[in-house]
């Protein structure tokens, strides 16, 4: 079912670390998180922050650069299968050593090693940035600490494990448009569209919303865990803001969607003429 | 010429084997054909592409698939290469069923009809992308020599997209050349290619034959694939219209050469049986009669009074062939 994955995720993955674009997305994301966090975390003192600052920085470098990195992988995956399919890259695979599945499951697991370098990116420009601006002791407002270290580096830790599962089913989603689509604009404007939408209107579906993957990515409108991480290390709010089963039901939501986005994408692109 | 319905069943020799798993045993996989498509039919709401198709390509032919555009040529390589399902009946390469052709694993290469690049990334870049999708299929020839085989040797840092349209097309057929594939299908391999530049594809393409590679070769060009092929199919409107070696396809069968001294007495005995007629001055002419024998219509031209001085088997061309063939549409497909 998923034969060729191997040899095109290597194929892809060559291809990919040697596309100009792919460096520019890293720099970019790198540079946007550092300048971010940066900034942030130079704000802090004027409102009264003796120690500690680095960790706001860091959080909010974070949420700028992951907002980037979905909006990334949303289009390199919408781009990736259709404009493939569009050119007739497709075929060099399917022509040689891979069967659909193996295409569609070896472009999932690109885009997890692409999530993966990106996030890496990102953190290390936040983490640079905050580094700069301020310090990562506890979490002092005029005189009184309001959290330790640990604590605001576990509330990080927390965020990011709800968060890259939402970028994960993100970029699944992303392909799943692009299997549906037979032109690589077409797909990038119709993924896009749909979270925008998505985004826009979410505040309209009530209790449902937890359960839908994009809640618990960052986007423009976050709604995503970093709202937590900017609160807890701006404010030195409490840990009991941290919702767990909130996080349990995102977690769920979102390694679902990835799988079942997966196996969708497998569905159409089986039963394309490529 | 040789006639065979469209439709018709392939010889019974073409049967195959399977293993437990549903594939070709070894032994059977060796002895079946390297192409084969049967009964391949592919339906639009709108159009028939492909009604009934029939063929086989044996291991060592050089196969031309011929046709004019729109007659289903890429659509039949389509369905053979499982990139498109069709609407009914089946094909194989290799002795692998086209919806599992990625067991294939890297024996085949294949050359669209467009050449397929990574754009943006150099010659070197693409035919390493190529090689790697290759798999467990390793050895054979490298990139260096597939690059100097197609005349693109020391373009290796260029980029894909400000190579001409030539040169993508000699790119598209060197990342076919790597490793040792044992089918090569080409569809419209000439297209966008100088003189020059065809005359060196058909010297390639004749040298691997010459190696033993199989090819199957899509083209409309049919004064180049005269000299070039071995065996042939010709699909006319999505059907089967002929099939089989050169040597059959364009022997004698039918056409014969004659020369009277009253051209008239001959136009009148061609009208009157329905012959078709190719004067190469008022004395010589050429009589094509469908299926007829030499020595048949020797006897019907006396009989109706031409005077015949010379009469001789007339070898048929392949474009004379393929006008022929165009011609007698709707009429029943021919093999």
């Amino acid at each position: 079912m998923m034969a060729g994955l191997l040899v095109v995720l290597r194929a892809e993955l060559a291809r990919l670390l040697a596309t100009r674009a792919f460096h520019g997305a890293l720099l970019v994301t790198a540079a946007a998180a550092a300048g971010r966090a940066w900034l942030a975390a130079t704000a802090l003192p004027d409102n009264g922050v003796d120690s500690g600052a680095a960790w706001h920085g860091l959080a909010v470098g974070l949420q700028s650069g992951l907002v980037l990195t979905g909006f990334i992988l949303v289009f390199a995956a919408a781009r990736g299968l259709a404009g493939d399919a569009q050119t007739w890259v497709l075929r060099l695979a399917l022509t040689r050593s891979a069967s659909r599945g193996g295409v569609v499951a070896a472009r999932l697991a690109l885009g997890l090693l692409q999530l993966l370098a990106l996030a890496l990116s990102c953190g290390l420009g936040a983490l640079a940035g905050a580094s700069l601006a301020g310090d990562f002791g506890p979490l002092v407002l005029e005189g009184y600490e309001l959290c330790d270290a640990a604590l605001a580096r576990e509330g990080l830790e927390r965020v990011l494990l709800a968060v890259l599962p939402a970028l994960a089913a993100l970029y699944a989603f992303g392909l799943y448009v692009s299997a549906l689509c037979s032109g690589a604009v077409q797909a990038v404007a119709l993924a896009f569209g749909l979270l925008l939408s998505f985004d826009l209107f979410k505040g309209l579906l009530g209790g449902a919303t937890p359960w839908l993957f994009p809640t618990h990515a960052p986007t423009l409108i976050d709604t995503s865990a970093f709202g937590y991480a900017v609160e807890l290390t701006g404010l030195g709010s409490s840990t009991a803001m941290w919702d767990e089963a909130a996080w349990r039901v995102g977690l769920a939501s979102c390694l679902a969607s990835f799988l079942l986005l997966g196996l969708a994408s497998r569905f159409i692109l089986g039963r394309r003429t490529l | 010429m040789t006639t065979a319905p469209a439709s018709s069943p392939l010889p019974s020799g073409s049967a195959k084997t399977e293993d437990a798993a549903g594939g070709p045993s070894g032994a059977a996989a060796q002895g079946a054909p390297v192409l084969e498509v049967q009964d391949l039919v592919k339906r639009y709401p709108e159009h028939t592409a492909l009604d009934g198709v029939s063929f086989q390509v044996e291991r060592g032919q050089l196969f031309g698939l011929l046709g004019p555009n729109g007659s289903g040529k890429t659509t039949t390589l389509s369905c053979a290469l499982g990139l498109m399902r069709p609407t009914s009946g089946s094909s194989s390469v290799l002795g692998i069923p086209s919806r599992q052709f990625h067991r294939t694993q890297g024996r085949v290469a294949v050359v669209f009809d467009a050449p397929v690049l990574l754009r943006g990334h150099t010659l070197a870049a693409n035919l390493a992308y190529v090689a790697r999708l290759r798999g467990a299929a390793s050895g054979g020839r490298g990139p260096e020599e597939a690059l100097r085989l197609v005349g693109l040797e020391g373009l290796e840092r260029r980029r894909a997209s400000r190579l001409s349209l030539g040169q993508s097309r000699r790119l598209s057929i060197a990342c076919a050349l790597l490793g040792e594939p044992e089918l090569l299908v080409l569809d419209e391999p000439l297209s966008g290619l100088d003189p020059v530049g065809v005359r060196e594809m058909l010297a390639l393409f004749a040298r691997l034959r010459d190696e033993g590679i199989t090819l199957v070769l899509s083209s409309h060009r049919l004064y180049e694939m005269e000299r070039l092929l071995s065996h042939a199919a010709i699909l006319i409107r999505g059907r089967l219209a002929a099939w089989g070696s050169l040597e059959e396809l364009l022997g004698a069968h039918g056409r014969v050469r004659v020369e009277t001294p009253n051209g008239a007495s001959l136009r009148s005995a061609a009208a009157a049986n329905g012959w078709r007629l190719e004067a190469e001055d008022e004395q010589r002419w050429t009589v094509a009669a469908d299926g007829m024998e030499p020595a048949e219509l020797n006897r019907r031209l006396v009989e109706a009074g031409v005077p015949v001085a010379r009469l001789e088997p007339a070898r048929q061309t392949l474009p004379g062939l393929f006008d022929a063939l165009v011609q007698e549409q709707p009429r029943e497909a021919t093999r």
